[in-house]
């Protein structure tokens, strides 16, 4: 082909600036040359001075080629959203001619895109962008120090002292930061009566900068406000306190307050909405080094409060920061504790807990949004097969556009346009969903949480609409397809043969997926619902569901040696009195004083000595708690006497010394003999004996889940060296009453310092926190896909009933009965269901290993759950075939054969 | 005589007035109604015309010359006959004005 030929042929499809201007340029200067030929010069004058003409030739062509191209990309763009625009009109329409289709189809997508939403704005918090506030949460990371014991499994804490912490700080290169804080607990701000509680943290000074936070006002404190031995009386507020309690204004910075009988000055706001790693909230944030748990707590190995948070530096991993911290703490310690020079450091996210596994409740989070997915694809199933019967419904006339030549990829486009439209919808409704659905999860199953949104931030908002136009894509995308497939012919004579049997294939697959799909989710929520069940009945060794606990916090602070002796011997003599008038009253059932109860203060590590049982090896009897116990404690708390008799009122300060102990502590020191009488040495010399005068339940200290401990109970007043005491309370009658009661009762109290009451009920909740979420969103999102799925499976019966109008029209006319037919139609229905039961319990099963640690001590592969799930989906299924069953069974054979 | 950018344009909108036309043909209508007086350079005269299609003052069209040859007719758009308007009020009262005052015989009080 000639260049030329070439040109003209590119220019018949779209010609280019360059030709276009070249073409123009060419016809002038033919023009010119004319003109000046006809004027009397020769050619080459005449080109000469056409040229002259003309000017700068090259220049005046690029400059309209640059113009030109301009102009082009301009008017593409136009044309592209002026499409665009089109497709969207045109789509709108033909969703306001079936608005109960458009409405089913957003509902749907609402349920299934809002139960993601949700989920991710929970993850979102909970596991990928850490706590509010904290600057790039990846490099953010907490410290665990794994002790690898000889014969103990190795146990791994994030609880260190000032001394690991310093080391840390000082000498690790891996970090660009490292800070320590200690969680909130319940402090006392303001004096005398108008004193309330106050949650009250404690960081070190490089702790703000390490996680990244910014004072909102003020500043944070500095190194030399924050170091042993005693760091300066400044305080940092949050803002929500600095809003409610100063009105925020600025002139705060400099005022002093008054935190536990201590004055402190104002130096900072900490913003809103700022948490420890570990999510809790605090009002007020004090240096490190002003509180001291124990003496020499700058270079002690003994007290570990503080947890530490590591930022690390650029292209450091966490491994090798691991590695060095290792390195590092072995060679810090001095001790002789030969297990220090084991122990293994290590840098975990910041959402791990405590014990450095993921908390369980991310874990259940993330496994809950992994279902949240699969809900999703089962709408999508639904959407999809919505669709495919609507292509279905509209091919005669899409066909009829095919043939009048609207191109296919447009009537494609089109289709999927509407479906966009519609999920875009969905994407709304879904927004919603998450919305209402956070907000109730984040009140009542998360609440420890300390939330600073609704549910819905701009990043939930973006994975909303993100998720949306994926779903839309993949969902609108098929049944486009098939839909302008259409056999032109086929579609416009209508009737039976058109392909119907082969997008009934698709659709029946679509309800085998979706059946199997909510099995799987059912199976989960049993399981959860049993875990949940399970820890519910776990005996705690104590009936927590109507127990006071109200700990009186009495300032010893500045009291040393024996004057802080006889300040808490007084102050136990005024509890004591109050208790005594406390059992009088009608209200009150049991009334004990403790020092040490389970889910509250904990002690051990007193030295017991058990004469002729010396094969003990002292590290079990040294983590043998202890609690100091009045007569009323036992029946107060509801633990039961196993053997003997409990404490009495002769038991106090001064007596001879008694002890009980629980059954674990007297099977191991004691076995295959009574442990009633035996003597127990509690403490150094010159403690003497103590004889076990009864033996009571074990009783869970710290969690559901715990294994048994040695514990031990002495008569209250005849503890040494712990301290702290707490009042115990079972009431008659109202707990919420009797809790205002309370509170009266000890107000009147002449020098009652700050008391904190709670509930023993709502301490232990957050423990079945896990199950409970589990068992809760499994089961929502479960039944949601049931509910789902059923619509979906009876709108795919209905449709093949529709389908087979003729022969069952043809089976009636031979002498089929109607009861047969409703049973062949319910066969089938159940046939579809049972199909998808069986991979449903397949992937279940297979799945079971990795759902395993999140269950209460339960198999995952539990018959008795599959067995129910199956049977209920079944039966679903068959409730679901029923009503196209009846239409069936009614099918007037003339009717029927007459429609074609 | 050399012309200002705005004046150039004016006249080219001026000799699309009567329909449509080629660039040479514009061309040889600004030379032959001036008299021979203003010359516009070729490539400017272009330059002008794509400016203001760009602007939407002017519509172009390929369309076959008296002599059968493929040219590039261009026409005047509303938006340009419009703006053509208020540039030929403007100048001719600019004229009038500057008319006026040079024709004063009378120095003035």
């Amino acid at each position: 082909m000639s260049d030329s030929a070439w040109r003209r042929l590119r220019r018949v499809w779209r010609p280019s600036v360059g030709d276009d201007v070249d073409d123009e340029v060419a016809f002038h200067f033919a023009m010119r040359v004319e003109q000046f030929l006809a004027a009397g010069m020769t050619r080459a004058e005449a080109e000469r001075a056409a040229r002259a003409q003309f000017g700068d030739v090259d220049g005046v062509r690029s400059e309209l080629v640059s113009i030109g191209m301009r102009r082009r990309r301009r008017i593409d763009w136009r044309d592209r959203i002026d499409a665009v625009r089109q497709d969207v009109v045109v789509s709108a329409r033909a969703l306001r001619r079936e608005p109960l289709f458009a409405l089913g189809v957003v509902i749907t997508l609402g349920l299934g895109i809002g139960a993601n939403a949700t989920m991710f704005g929970v993850i979102d918090r909970l596991m990928l962008r850490g706590p509010a506030h904290v600057v790039n949460a990846r490099a953010v990371g907490r410290l665990y120090i794994t002790f690898a014991e000889g014969a103990n499994p190795a146990s791994t804490q994030s609880s260190v002292g000032y001394v690991t912490y310093s080391a840390l700080r000082n000498r690790a290169r891996s970090f660009a930061a490292v800070g320590a804080y200690q969680s909130a607990s319940s402090g006392r701000y303001g004096v005398g009566a108008q004193a309330r509680p106050i949650r009250q943290a404690s960081a070190t000074w490089d702790f703000f900068t390490t996680v990244g936070v910014r004072p909102v006002l003020g500043r944070f404190y500095s190194r030399d406000e924050d170091s042993p031995p005693r760091g300066a009386n400044v305080v940092l507020i949050s803002e929500e306190l600095w809003q409610s309690e100063f009105g925020g204004v600025a002139s705060v910075l400099g005022k002093p307050i008054t935190l536990n009988d201590a004055s402190y000055t104002i130096i900072g706001v900490v913003p809103r909405g700022f948490t420890d790693p570990e999510l809790a909230r605090a009002d007020v944030w004090l240096p490190m080094t002003v509180q001291s748990p124990v003496a020499d707590w700058p270079t002690s190995y003994r007290a570990q409060w503080l947890r530490v948070v590591t930022r690390l530096a650029p292209d450091v991993s966490s491994e090798r920061a691991g590695a060095e911290a290792t390195a590092i703490l072995r060679a810090a310690y001095t001790g002789t504790d030969s297990s220090y020079g084991r122990l293994v450091a290590s840098v975990r996210p910041l959402w791990y807990s405590r014990a450095g596994t993921p908390s369980l409740v991310a874990n259940v989070s993330r496994w809950l949004m992994g279902v949240a997915l699969v809900v999703l694809l089962v709408t999508c199933a639904n959407v999809a097969n919505l669709l495919i019967a609507r292509a279905r419904r509209r091919r005669r006339e899409i066909a009829v556009r095919l043939a009048l030549g609207a191109g296919r990829a447009r009537l494609v486009r089109l289709l999927v346009v509407e479906t966009l439209l519609v999920v875009l919808g969905g994407g709304f409704a879904g927004l919603g969903v998450a919305f209402a659905g956070g907000s109730v999860m984040r009140a009542t199953l998360l609440s420890d949480v300390a939330w600073n949104d609704n549910g819905v931030d701009a990043r939930v908002f973006v994975f909303t609409f993100a998720l949306a136009i994926v779903t839309g894509l993949v969902i609108g995308l098929a049944p486009a397809l098939v839909a302008t497939r259409a056999s032109l012919t086929n579609a416009l004579k209508g009737g039976a043969g058109d392909g119907g049997g082969q997008r009934a294939r698709g659709r029946v697959a679509l309800s085998v997926l979706q059946a199997s799909l909510c099995v799987v989710l059912l199976i989960g929520a049993g399981l959860f619902v049993e875990s949940l069940l399970h820890s519910r009945a776990v005996d705690l060794g104590f009936q927590p569901n109507h127990v006071l606990r109200a700990s009186p916090r009495y300032s010893l602070a500045d009291l040393t040696g024996d004057a802080r002796q006889q300040a808490v011997r007084q102050n136990n003599a005024t509890l004591m009195s109050a208790v005594a008038r406390l059992r009088a009253m009608p209200w009150v059932e049991h009334a004990a004083l403790s020092v040490g109860s389970p889910f509250g203060n904990g002690y051990s590590g007193i030295t017991l000595k058990v004469p002729g049982r010396d094969s003990i090896p002292a590290s079990v009897l040294d983590n043998a708690s202890i609690t100091a116990a009045t007569a009323d404690y036992f029946a107060a708390f509801g633990t039961p006497l196993r053997a003997g008799r409990v404490f009495t009122a002769a038991d106090r300060d001064g007596s001879a010394p008694v002890v009980i102990v629980n059954e674990t502590m007297a099977r191991t020191l004691w076995p295959g003999t009574s442990a009633l009488g035996k003597c127990i040495v509690i403490g150094d010399p010159p403690a003497t004996c103590a004889s076990v005068v009864g033996i009571v339940a074990d009783v869970h200290r710290n969690s559901l889940r715990e294994r048994a401990e040695l514990q031990y109970y002495v008569p209250f007043g005849q503890e040494r060296g712990i301290g702290g005491t707490t009042i115990l309370l079972r009431p008659r009658g109202d707990l919420e009453a009797a809790m205002s009661k309370l509170r009266a009762a000890l107000l009147a109290m002449p020098a009652m310092p700050y008391t904190q009451i709670e509930l023993m009920q709502s301490v232990l909740d957050p423990q079945y926190r896990p199950w409970r979420l589990g068992a809760t969103m499994f089961g929502v999102f479960g039944l949601l896909a049931l509910v789902i799925a059923a619509v979906g499976l009876y709108s795919v019966i209905a449709y093949l009933v529709a389908d087979r109008t003729r022969e069952l029209g043809v089976r009636i006319a031979l002498g089929a009965t109607g009861g047969r037919i409703v049973r062949q139609v319910v066969a089938n229905g159940v046939a579809v269901t049972a199909a998808g039961v069986t991979i449903g319990v397949s992937v279940a099963l297979l799945a079971a290993g990795y759902i395993q640690p999140l269950l209460f001590d339960m198999p995952a592969r539990d018959p008795e759950v599959i067995l129910v799930v199956a049977i209920v989906v079944l039966a679903i299924g068959a409730v679901a075939a029923w009503r196209p069953a009846r239409r069936a069974a009614g099918v007037d054979p003339m009717v029927a054969l007459r429609s074609e | 005589m050399d012309m200002l950018q705005g004046t150039l344009d004016v006249l080219v909108l001026r000799g699309l007035t009567w329909g449509p036309k080629h660039g040479y043909a514009v061309a040889r209508w600004i030379e032959q109604s001036s008299g021979g007086t203003l010359t516009v350079l070729d490539g400017a005269l272009y330059t002008a015309l794509h400016r203001m299609e760009d602007r939407g003052m002017i519509g172009s069209e390929w369309g076959v010359s008296g002599l059968g040859r493929r040219a590039k007719f261009y026409r005047l758009t509303p938006a340009g006959r419009k703006y053509l308007q208020s540039e030929t009020t403007g100048w001719t009262s600019y004229v009038a004005a500057v008319g006026k005052v040079l024709r004063t015989t009378v120095e003035p009080a």
